[in-house]
Order: C-alpha cells, then structure tokens, then sequence
C-alpha cells in the first residue's frame, strides 16, 4: 500500500484570484477607451462606402441621425423607422423638440449605404436644407491601400 | 508605542472581480463601435445657392465641371477620368501654379499671418451627379476633391509656416483657409424631370 500517498497531498492548493479584478481592470478601459457612449440605436442595416481622405466628426455640436439601410425604403430618422416622404415633418417636430438656444450648430450625421441611389441622397439633402440644418456628415469608412 | 497589535485581517478581495465584470457589462452595452469617421460637407443655404444659379459671372475659366453618370463613370469635360486623375486635376485647376489663363483666376488678397497673397476667389468646383449613380462614387469623388483641397493646404502650409495644416495655431488655421477656399457646388441630373 505504499503506492498511496497521505491523504494530506490531495487537496488542492488555492487558486490566486487576486489579480483577477486587474485583468478586468484592464479589459474594462480598453472597451472604454475604444468605444463611445452610443446615443442612437442602430437598427438599419449597411454597408458605409469607402472613401481616401476622411474627418472625424465632433460632437461638439447637436447631432441629428438620418439612416438609410440596405434596402434603401429602409430609412431611420433617429431611432425611429419613417418613410422618405414623412422625413420634412419628422425634421420639423425635431427642430420644435429643442430648446432654440442650443439650436446653434446642427450637423446631420448620414449613415448611408454605399449602393443607394443618388436621388435618394438628394432628396435627404434637400428636405435638410429646407430646415436650415447645412453641416452634413457623411460616415465612410477609411480606404486603406 | 505600537500601533498594531496583532495581525491585520486580510480583506476578501473575491467579489472585486465581480464588480469589474459588472462594470465592463455594463460598457459593453452602453457603447458601440460604429465608426466616427466620414466627410463634412457645408451645404449653401437655398437662398444663396438661388443667387449663385443666378449669376452669369462666373466665367467659364474659373469653372470645373464633373460628372458622375448613371453607370458610376466620371466625366471631366466629356472626358473620362479616373479617381487619381481627379484629384490632380483639381489641385492643379485652384492651384494654378503657372497663372494660366485657362484656369481658375487668382486676385490678390491682403490676409492677417500671411500678407498679400494671390487667391483663387471666384473658383467653383461643379459637382453634378446622376440621380441614378450610386453613393459609393459620390462619396469617392467627394474624398478625392477633399483630397486635393487638403494637399493644396498642406502645401502651402509647409511653404509659409514650415509645418502641416494640422499643427498651425489656430489664427493661421483661418488664414490658410482664407488663401485655400473651398467652393464646391453640387447638382443633381434626373431624367424624370
């Protein structure tokens, strides 16, 4: 019976867990750091087009959100599904939601995706411009080659 | 004097790991990755654009016309160009570098930072796009003409203050916007007009 070893060899020793919360830690302000805090959902879906030179958008000013998905009837106006047609009234009870001394600068960020046709985009463009909201940004992605 | 008697209890750091997990949850939902990245554009405002549509002054040397068709093909001047051609050719028509008189016109302007300095005040780019042609390309086009305008800036940046566009001091950002004005007007071909 010598095979066995004293019953006192078999436990097993203690994990050290104290590091644990570091390694969280760290995890925790890589997200942090590489993501912003989201402030409209996104439910369409797309594909944004490529571009060589881009700018990043700052969020200084009020930000307004026009999306336009895949199947370009798909289109979201902050986070709500509309239709293209509804889009000047949707902008005007927007406009009538915010206080006019922080009505300053207003940028439309525009996420569209890449195969919608033009007149689309114009007629965004358009129904923007007839609100006097004239900063447009138009998300792209980064050409890299 | 001593201040401790005896041995200190350890803490019970077990749940620290918990709360971090919570924590990190908790970001994971609250942020998104969606990129930042893209284009400004400053459109007129539709009073100006009427007054711009209006004018017959604007000669046609200080015009530069491009086409996007329906089939995504570039046209400058009826003739077909490619991305990299573009932004050379738009660097080369507001730059002017020779004064030639088949592009854009330059008149002295006295700047703060800079002093007198020829600028190409009364340029255009046009910007005509088919209501069928696809975002990819408007947005390819627009980059490359972004491009050309940023070259142009650094450029003169480098020549006048020795540094890139990105690093002036912001009275001298303004300067050189200035002496590099962006004119870009953007119009829509439709057939179903």
């Amino acid at each position: 019976m010598s095979r066995f070893r004293p019953s006192k060899y078999k436990t097993v020793p203690l994990l050290n867990t104290s590091a644990l919360p570091d390694m969280v830690f760290t995890l925790l302000f890589f997200f942090m750091i590489v993501t912003h805090i989201r402030t409209v959902p996104v439910m369409t879906q797309f594909e944004l087009p490529t571009s060589k030179t881009l700018q990043k958008l700052e969020e200084r000013s009020l930000l307004l959100y026009v999306m336009v998905g895949k199947d370009p009837h798909q289109i979201q106006f902050n986070s709500e599904f509309i239709d293209l047609t509804s889009l000047p009234e949707h902008l005007q009870a927007w406009k009538d939601s915010i206080d006019p001394d922080e009505r300053g600068e207003m940028t439309a960020v525009l996420k569209i995706d890449k195969n919608t046709p033009m007149h689309i985009v114009h007629q965004i463009k358009r129904c923007l411009r007839e609100e006097k909201i004239l900063t447009l940004h138009y998300s792209g992605v980064k050409l890299t080659s | 004097m001593k201040f401790r008697r005896g041995n200190i209890p350890q803490i019970n750091s077990g749940a620290a790991a918990d709360i971090a997990f919570l924590l990190l949850v908790f970001f994971l939902i609250t942020s998104s990755f969606d990129s930042k990245t893209g284009i400004y554009r400053k459109m007129s405002d539709p009073v100006a654009d009427n007054v711009i549509r209006q004018r017959t002054d604007i000669l046609s040397r200080n015009t530069f016309v491009v086409r996007i068709d329906a089939d995504n093909s570039l046209h400058y001047e009826d003739q077909l160009v490619t991305l990299p051609m573009l932004r050379y050719l738009v660097k080369m028509f507001v730059e002017n570098p020779e004064n030639s008189p088949y592009l854009a016109e330059k008149e002295p302007i006295d700047i703060p930072e800079i002093g007198v300095c020829p600028v190409a005040t009364k340029h255009v780019i046009k910007l005509e796009t088919d209501s069928m042609a696809s975002y990819q390309t408007y947005i390819a086009v627009l980059g490359e003409i972004n491009g050309a305008y940023n070259e142009l800036r650094n450029e003169t940046a480098q020549r006048l203050f020795h540094t890139d566009f990105s690093r002036l001091s912001d009275e001298r950002k303004e300067a050189l916007r200035t002496a590099c004005p962006i004119h870009i007007f953007e119009t829509e071909i439709s057939d179903r007009l």
